[in-house]
């Protein structure tokens, strides 16, 4: 059989149309990406090579890269903390059984479906219109507004999802091993910290590191919530590389640079999500 | 006991409807602005439409006519239902040939696929843009090509998890009563995969459906999808206009809320699944 | 399916895919076949342009698209076009930074129809020998725009405690600042929830002030209209003025309709929409502001009764200039477009300013006080233009556009975001003044070296 599909003809078929498409959208460019974060460019045909100068540039920028680093790591460690704890709560109170909680699953999920840009503009008109109402500014007037602004957003958008997947983790547990723990006379929480939790824990590594990565790679929330302001103190990482490239005349090597960076810290943090999952399989 | 457990139960259900009005109360407060004048939005958005405020569905009419909103629901309908069936179509095809044929290359191709998941679109975001426009990909047809590859790791990568499941002597069969490869894949292959085609074609169609960036850079001066559209009336009028951004929030939700209840099911099991192979 | 009806779907997908950029439409029977682009700078007159380039199409059957880049996005969106198969044949250069960067697609109009039309070299950019870069399609002027109603209620009323009686007066700072302080107290008297409409320093709507208002301390600091070079690099700025920049914002802020800490939220529409309704009495915009006062719901503020007043902050010698004017912006033809791009593009734009159709069009859909021969018969709507030529009548002199030397996007974000929380109260006013400074001499450097000086 496998003589049969190794006819070049078939190789072509099977894979040619989504290699070049891919060859199109992602290879071609990450190589050309890799090289222009050692040049100096304003298009490509005019790019010339430079060497190391714009990631020194990259981590030297208090202002603008390492500012959206930090605020991006402390979005995150909220964030992903609440939602998580919030979606597993929900999750649990879901799956005891209760008639109706089809409709609250509905609910909850919905914003997921909804888009950041959209999704920030509806924060946007509520947000502004609490705070108006409270301290008689906008959420354009403190960093801190920005930043519990985003965690509040980040949270209505994610908590359904995060929630299906540990309901999903919930009902996989069997429900004899519940029942035995009962029998045994075991409280609710011993039971959830002693049979439970340890049961769920690959949905929990799972939806930390979802949770994790789409904090760090969120950009349209961001654009459409705060843009930046006050200034460009809640600016994340991928919004101020948006805006170096696109905005700045005369930095977009600058901001291939910060993109690369992007890149590599994106990428332990996949690695580190890995090698957790498959240690937590092993077990 | 029993007594106990439905008092608590009564306490669940107040508390789960309590947080229900309040993830739904973001959306209503919207709708109800939609029908204010732009001057009565940003500063006061909890008072009701009142006389003075009113505006019918003006804010529909000039907002969504002025941004042309019913072209870019057109591009945005047509850029993610061709992209989704490309993917489908050709992911699976890929994935299934990688997984089946074992050799250098294809394991190799199945490599270099899985590398594009981590990768955050601003890395190839401006070079990406460029070969685009290079080989004439502008345009909301040329586009599907993009998604096409940038879903492509993704999708074939729970593709082949699935492939790898399905029984060879199926295939054999098929050989065997003298099918090619390629009539085998589509008759016996494809309606196999079908359960993972739906997964793979509504995470896809979730993301591409709302994408802002990839969109905006590529085509959106000539051809705005609706997150695009949305974000222009912000910046591209010199000034934002509250009660047009309303109406064509609203009317942005409208196709959301249609798919979401008519594929309800398949979502979160689609959401399960990508969760746990991706 | 057959395998070959298979294959052949599957190809012609692939085709469609792959080469969708080729099956765009063509123009019809002409005999120019191609497509003629113009990248917009002006986002206000967005829809009138489409409606420039659909009547073109009628008469000629002309294909023109017209694209519209976001406000505060033009230098990036040009750059993405350019460099792309749709580039424009028609787009615009704001300033000497600019004409700089994109000299290599700037085609010299010198021997061209367009070039004839124009009554006054410095309605151009040009090099001084002859080669004429860009022309001015928009002058525009700005200044503070009052709705003399109120302000005719102001000097009539018998509660009042200034000498001043007419706008007439109102040329220095100090006259100025007594009446509108005055006018804040009789507020009740004449109606209005304030005397100047709200300081809209949201992000992206804050350029009134980051760059309009910046007109006034630069121009006074680089010398007036003599010594300012606006084809020259990036001057050195060390806000020898801010004193008086504070002194007009400062006023602007104490007498709004809306309170500073809230100036955050609101749009520059929002303060026009103030004016339009009564609601104060003066705001700082330009003439191309009336269309937005014009198409506001339930607007009460009658057309004769819009006029300007120059802004003025404080500095010796004010009382004799005018409005701020200037043309900021040059169109450029694409020397980079193929020889009958280039043509198509200039004979648009000839039909455009001198064709009954075009003239029309220019005077009551886009607006555009332009500098071309042909245009002088054109009969405006707008009574700021009425107001701008009495200003310039009565020989007051008209500041130059000094704040196109200003280096950047960034530098001016940079300000709109710090006057903002000026505004708020959360930043000292001397702290504003040394970023300021600080961020220019980084952008200035950024900006000259750039441009090779």
């Amino acid at each position: 059989m496998q003589k049969i599909y190794k006819k070049k003809k078939y190789l072509a078929i099977f894979t040619l149309p989504t290699l070049i498409a891919y060859a199109i959208a992602f290879v071609v460019p990450f190589f050309m990406g890799l090289y222009l974060s050692f040049c100096n460019f304003k298009t490509i045909g005019n790019a010339k090579f430079i060497g190391l100068s714009n990631y020194a540039y990259v981590l030297s920028d208090s202002n603008g890269f390492l500012a959206a680093l930090g605020f991006t790591v402390k979005v995150a460690i909220v964030g992903v903390i609440s939602t998580n704890v919030i979606a597993f709560a929900l999750a649990l109170l879901l799956t005891k059984g209760l008639k109706g909680t089809n409709v609250f699953r509905t609910v909850f999920f919905m914003p997921n479906l909804i888009g950041g840009i959209i999704l920030g503009y509806i924060w946007q008109l509520l947000l502004n219109g609490i705070l108006i109402q409270l301290v008689g500014a906008d959420i354009t007037y403190s960093s801190t507004y920005g930043y519990w602004g985003i965690i509040i957003l980040y949270n209505w958008q994610k908590i359904g999802y995060l929630m299906i997947i540990y309901i999903a983790g919930l009902q996989s547990i069997s429900g004899d091993l519940l029942e035995a723990a009962k029998i045994d006379g075991a409280t609710y929480w011993q039971t959830l910290r002693k049979i439970i939790l340890p049961l769920v824990m690959t949905s929990i590594t799972i939806c930390s590191f979802l949770a994790l990565t789409d904090c760090f790679k969120m950009y349209d929330q961001n654009l459409a919530l705060t843009a930046g302001a006050p200034g460009t103190q809640t600016t994340m990482l991928a919004l101020d590389i948006v805006e170096t490239y696109y905005n700045r005349v005369g930095f977009a090597g600058v901001g291939q640079a910060k993109a690369v960076v992007f890149t590599v810290l994106v990428f332990v943090i996949a690695m580190i999500q890995l090698k957790a999952t498959r240690s937590r399989e092993v077990e | 006991m029993k007594k106990k457990q439905t008092i608590s139960n009564v306490i669940i259900y107040i508390a789960l409807t309590i947080l229900s009005v309040a993830f739904l109360i973001p959306i209503l407060l919207v709708i109800m602005n939609s029908f204010k004048n732009k001057l009565f939005i940003s500063t006061t958005p909890f008072e009701l439409p009142n006389e003075q405020s009113f505006m019918g569905v003006k804010n529909y009419v000039e907002g969504l006519t002025k941004i042309h909103f019913f072209d870019s629901i057109g591009y945005s309908l047509f850029i993610t239902v061709f992209s989704v069936l490309a993917i489908v179509i050709f992911c699976s095809m890929t994935a299934w040939y990688i997984t089946r044929v074992k050799g250098k290359l294809t394991t190799a191709i199945y490599y270099l696929f899985i590398a594009s998941m981590v990768v955050p679109f601003q890395m190839v975001m401006y070079t990406m843009t460029k070969t685009a426009n290079v080989l004439h990909l502008d345009n909301y047809v040329g586009i599907v090509a993009l998604y096409l590859g940038f879903g492509a790791g993704m999708s074939v990568f729970m593709y082949s998890g699935f492939v790898k499941g399905i029984p060879m002597e199926l295939e054999e069969a098929a050989l065997i009563d003298g099918c090619s490869p390629f009539t085998m894949f589509v008759r016996v292959i494809f309606p196999i995969l079908k359960p993972i085609s739906i997964t793979v074609a509504i995470l896809n169609a979730m993301w591409i459906w709302n994408d802002y960036l990839l969109p905006y850079l590529v085509i959106g001066t000539k051809y705005r999808t609706i997150p695009v559209a949305i974000q222009y009336l912000k910046s591209g009028y010199g000034s934002i206009d509250y009660g047009h951004l309303m109406a064509a929030i609203v009317v942005a939700l409208i196709p959301i809320v249609i798919f979401y209840f008519a594929c309800q099911k398949y979502i979160i099991e689609g959401i399960v699944e990508g969760a746990v192979k991706g | 399916m057959s395998k070959k009806k298979i294959s052949w779907v599957l190809a012609m997908t692939m085709a469609a895919t792959m080469l969708g950029g080729c099956l765009t439409a063509s123009a019809e029977e002409s005999s120019y076949d191609g497509t003629i682009r113009w990248l917009n700078y002006k986002p206000e007159v967005a829809d009138a342009m489409q409606e420039v380039a659909a009547a073109y199409t009628e008469e000629t059957g002309i294909d023109v698209q017209i694209e519209t880049a976001a406000s505060g996005q033009y230098e990036a969106t040009l750059t993405a076009r350019m460099d792309s198969s749709d580039a424009p044949a028609i787009f615009v250069i704001d300033s000497v930074n600019m004409l700089n960067t994109w000299k290599d697609y700037i085609s010299d109009l010198s021997d061209t129809e367009l070039y004839s039309m124009v009554t006054d070299d410095s309605y151009t950019m040009n090099d001084g020998n002859g080669t004429i870069y860009g022309i001015s399609y928009a002058l525009e002027a700005w200044g503070i725009i009052v709705n003399k109603e109120i302000t005719d209620a102001y000097f009539a009323s018998p509660n009042k405690s200034t000498e001043y009686t007419s706008l007439d007066d109102l040329y220095t700072f100090d006259a100025l600042k007594a009446v509108v302080e005055d006018m804040t107290a009789l507020k009740d008297e004449l109606g209005i929830q304030g005397v100047f409409g709200t300081t809209s320093l949201k992000a992206g709507d804050d350029w009134r002030y980051q760059t309009h208002l910046m007109n006034q301390p630069l121009y006074w600091e680089w010398g007036g209209n003599e010594n300012i070079d606006l084809n020259g690099s990036v001057p050195e700025f060390t806000f020898e003025y801010s004193d008086n920049y504070k002194n007009i914002l400062d006023l602007y802020l104490n007498n709004s309709v809306t309170e500073p800490k809230m100036v955050g939220t609101k749009t520059v529409d929002d303060s026009m929409a103030e004016f339009a309704l009564g609601q104060c009495a003066m705001i700082q915009n330009g003439d191309w502001a009336w269309n937005t006062i014009a198409n506001t719901d339930g607007k009460v503020v009658k057309d004769e009764n819009v006029v300007f007043i120059p802004i003025s902050c404080g500095v010796e010698g004010e009382g004799d200039m005018g409005l701020n004017v200037g043309g900021s912006q040059y169109m450029c033809i694409n020397s980079q477009a193929s020889e009958e791009d280039q043509a198509a593009a200039q004979d648009f734009l000839v039909w455009l300013f001198s064709s009954e159709t075009g003239k029309q069009l220019v005077a009551e859909k886009l607006q555009f006080v332009t500098p071309f021969s042909t245009m002088s018969d054109a009969t405006y709507t707008n009574p700021l233009y009425a107001s701008e030529a009495a200003i310039t009548e009565a020989g007051k002199t008209a500041y130059c556009w000094a704040a196109n030397l200003i280096p950047d996007q960034t530098w001016k974000d940079n300000m709109g975001a710090n006057l903002l929380m000026y505004a708020q109260g959360q930043m000292e006013w001397d702290d504003v003044v040394s970023n300021a400074v600080e961020t220019w001499e980084v952008e200035r450097d950024i900006t000259n070296t750039a441009n090779g000086y």
